[in-house]
């Protein structure tokens, strides 16, 4: 240490972490500079705050109680079929606690399990990555407790809820392909995991594939939903300037259209690129009303029927004494129509849905002919 | 008197995190029967296994004195690579070994960079973060892959129980036990700490500085592989960008643990009780049916009063001075 004291090197600091590191134990004498307190009255306030803060607290014996665990609320998609659901409930006199997991799968699991352990009486999962609630819906099922999958499939779910994203998509993929006129260029915006996304995508692209001249460029470009319309602008626009021929956009859902629009117009290639997505949210189709949007063509999903639908085959389900009862009473799936809109004229781009009745369609294509019942 | 009054405030001074969290879950269970059961109690170890696990590696590297965010970009990777190895019809064994070196080959790497070409570890581990986002995207194609469609076996690995306590929540107590005898009770577990405090006095005692510093981020990554793990094995998926969610979490468990026990040093206890809290509350608020937008807001409030309290008690701003 004398040495070191000659070399100038030992200083104070030097001193304590000799000693501390020789002996843990000891503190090397630190020196503690003191000031007054100011926090205390802060202190207190937060402390009145947090005590009366007590939202109210139903008898939860008497009352019967509904989770909702919603993987994100930032569109009105989420929004909107989380709040029929919400307020179909409320309406029967139910209390519903519906947690917002912020995009984190994880804590959107954690709510479930939270539920779980409150016994309550009904489950809806709404949205999100179906494959990580598979063990989950497992627990509720073996809890005794009804559960409704909704945009995706679970074993231990008693009903699952979907849009029909798989015949909007289909018709999607036709718009789009005469709207190129069989040939061009093409990219998708999607988002990463969901089911139904992935249905959509595929959906849109069984048609798109029979077209050899009509090809994706690149892989699919994944949008942060945090930044959805600034991420997918900027998407588009690079991809146009390295793709000045490029004729198509498919997005998976509907903020990305917004952007991808935005990026188009300032391109100046409303009159090449059109524009597909799923998810009538109001930005977009505010955007399709402009004069100076490009085509777009909108599957047009109806949350606020989606949280209905699902809300009604919970209550159902909850009166039966047991999921197995539930699950063998109810239809295993939903599926919620969606509607084709688009700002080029309905009645030229789709083909008009029908259903029928048996004896109906008989009449419809075999009029004239004995029916053979 | 003067004596027992700065006995007091030391004891408010380190414990008054431990006692805003008691007082949190005194006023959960009295809200709530269900809160104190063992199976929520269970509910809220086993969510906060990945936070913890992240955290207590976090704690290591920043108590010499560095930082290491890296980890937000690895736990989805490492989720990207397991899933490539398990469809690939790996076993489990050699899937863990591969998702644990992976860890350690990104310690090492970010050791080289920051200890040896003496680069700012807050730059090198973001710039890892980035690029272990585009590899996870590049392994898995950008979809998230579950693991239920090839393996089930390997989720048994946080799904399961080793008597009566699940899996997830010894690996964390035994991960949190190992961290906290070495961190205390070894010598190298003090030269750690003292790197942080003054790595120039270190050096001058005579031991390996740097060799140390890199250790200690091999260590890390160990640790964020194991992480990453976890997160893939709960999740169920090689989920997108899953490690972002642990970013502030992570960090925040860290300060938040660093105003416990040891007012003002990073320390184990600290960070395990910094993960717990915010499990905690997430779990007392939704069990009593309180509105989703009220849990950042009590998390927050809750923050600021349990760091008020040690600072207050302590005689509010403790400084070193040399």
């Amino acid at each position: 240490m004398q040495l070191l004291e000659r070399k100038g090197v030992l200083t104070k600091t030097n001193i304590i972490w000799w000693a501390k590191i020789n002996n843990p134990n000891n503190n090397g004498g630190l020196i503690m500079k003191k000031t007054r307190s100011k926090n205390l009255p802060i202190l207190l306030l937060l402390t009145v705050c947090i005590l009366s803060f007590s939202p109210t607290t139903p008898a939860f014996a008497k009352q019967k109680v509904v989770g909702v665990a919603n993987q994100w609320l930032g569109n009105d998609w989420n929004f909107i079929a989380d709040k029929a659901i919400v307020n179909y409930f409320e309406s029967k006199g139910y209390k519903v606690i519906s947690t917002n997991a912020q995009g984190a799968t994880n804590q959107q699991k954690a709510d479930v399990e939270n539920f779980i352990q409150m016994k309550v009486d009904g489950i809806i999962i709404k949205g999100g990555e179906g494959g990580a609630f598979v063990d989950v819906s497992k627990k509720a099922w073996d809890a005794n407790i009804p559960l409704i999958g909704q945009q995706m499939f679970l074993p231990g779910a008693v009903c699952t809820v979907m849009s029909d994203s798989w015949e909007g998509n289909v018709n999607m993929g036709v718009w789009m392909v005469n709207q190129m006129h069989g040939e061009g260029k093409y990219i998708i915006l999607d988002a990463a995991g969901w089911h139904s996304l992935v249905v959509r995508r595929d959906s849109g692209e069984l048609v798109l594939k029979n077209f050899p001249k009509i090809k994706r460029i690149a892989d699919v470009y994944e949008v942060d939903t945090a930044d959805a319309i600034n991420n997918s602008y900027d998407i588009v626009k690079a991809t146009l300037r390295s793709h000045p021929d490029l004729k198509g956009v498919l997005c998976t859902w509907g903020q990305p259209a917004v952007g991808a629009i935005k990026a188009i117009k300032d391109m100046k290639k409303e009159k090449q690129v059109v524009v597909v997505c799923t998810d009538a949210d109001r930005p977009v189709l505010a955007e399709m009303a402009k004069p100076d949007a490009p085509r777009t063509a909108l599957l047009g999903l109806v949350p606020k029927d989606q949280g209905e639908y699902a809300a009604e085959v919970l209550e159902k389900a909850m009166q039966f004494k047991t999921v197995q009862e539930a699950k063998a009473a109810l239809p295993t799936l939903y599926l919620v129509p969606s509607h084709l809109i688009t700002n080029t004229g309905t009645s030229k781009s789709f083909k008009q849905k029908v259903l029928m009745e048996l004896d109906d369609s008989w009449e419809f294509f075999h009029k004239g002919k004995k029916r053979p019942w | 008197m003067g004596q027992k009054a700065d006995n007091w405030n030391k004891f408010i001074a380190n414990y008054g995190l431990l006692l805003a969290f008691l007082l949190a879950i005194i006023v959960f269970s009295l809200w709530s029967e269900n809160f104190l059961r063992w199976g929520n109690v269970q509910n809220i170890l086993i969510q906060t296994t990945s936070l913890g696990v992240c955290a207590f590696g976090l704690t290591l590297i920043m108590m010499m004195g560095e930082i290491d965010l890296s980890y937000a970009g690895l736990t989805g990777m490492i989720g990207a690579v397991m899933l490539k190895m398990i469809m690939a019809g790996y076993s489990p064994v050699s899937v863990v070994f591969v998702c644990l070196a992976i860890g350690m080959a990104s310690g090492l790497c970010i050791a080289i960079l920051v200890v040896g070409l003496r680069m700012s570890s807050f730059m090198v581990t973001l710039a890892a973060w980035f690029i272990y986002m585009g590899l996870e995207r590049y392994i898995g194609h950008g979809v998230t892959h579950w693991i239920y469609k090839y393996d089930e076996n390997i989720l048994k690995i946080v799904q399961g129980h080793a008597g009566p306590l699940p899996v997830p929540i010894i690996i964390m107590l035994g991960l949190f036990l190992l961290c906290w005898l070495f961190q205390t009770r070894t010598r190298t577990g003090q030269y750690i700490l003292a790197l942080g405090e003054n790595i120039e006095a270190v050096k001058e005692v005579g031991l390996k500085a740097n060799l140390l510093k890199g250790g200690t981020f091999v260590a890390g990554g160990l640790i964020f592989g194991l992480t990453g793990l976890i997160e893939t094995l709960r999740i169920g998926g090689s989920m997108v960008y899953s490690g972002r969610f642990l970013l502030i979490y992570a960090l925040g468990a860290v300060f938040l643990g660093s105003a416990a026990f040891k007012a003002g040093k990073y320390n184990f206890p600290g960070t395990l009780l910094g993960a717990l809290f915010f499990y905690t509350i997430i779990n007392g608020l939704t069990l009593n049916m309180v509105k989703f937008y009220y849990i950042p807001l009590v998390q927050g409030l809750f923050l600021i009063l349990a760091v008020a309290i040690t600072t207050v008690k302590r005689g509010e701003i403790e400084q070193v001075q040399f």
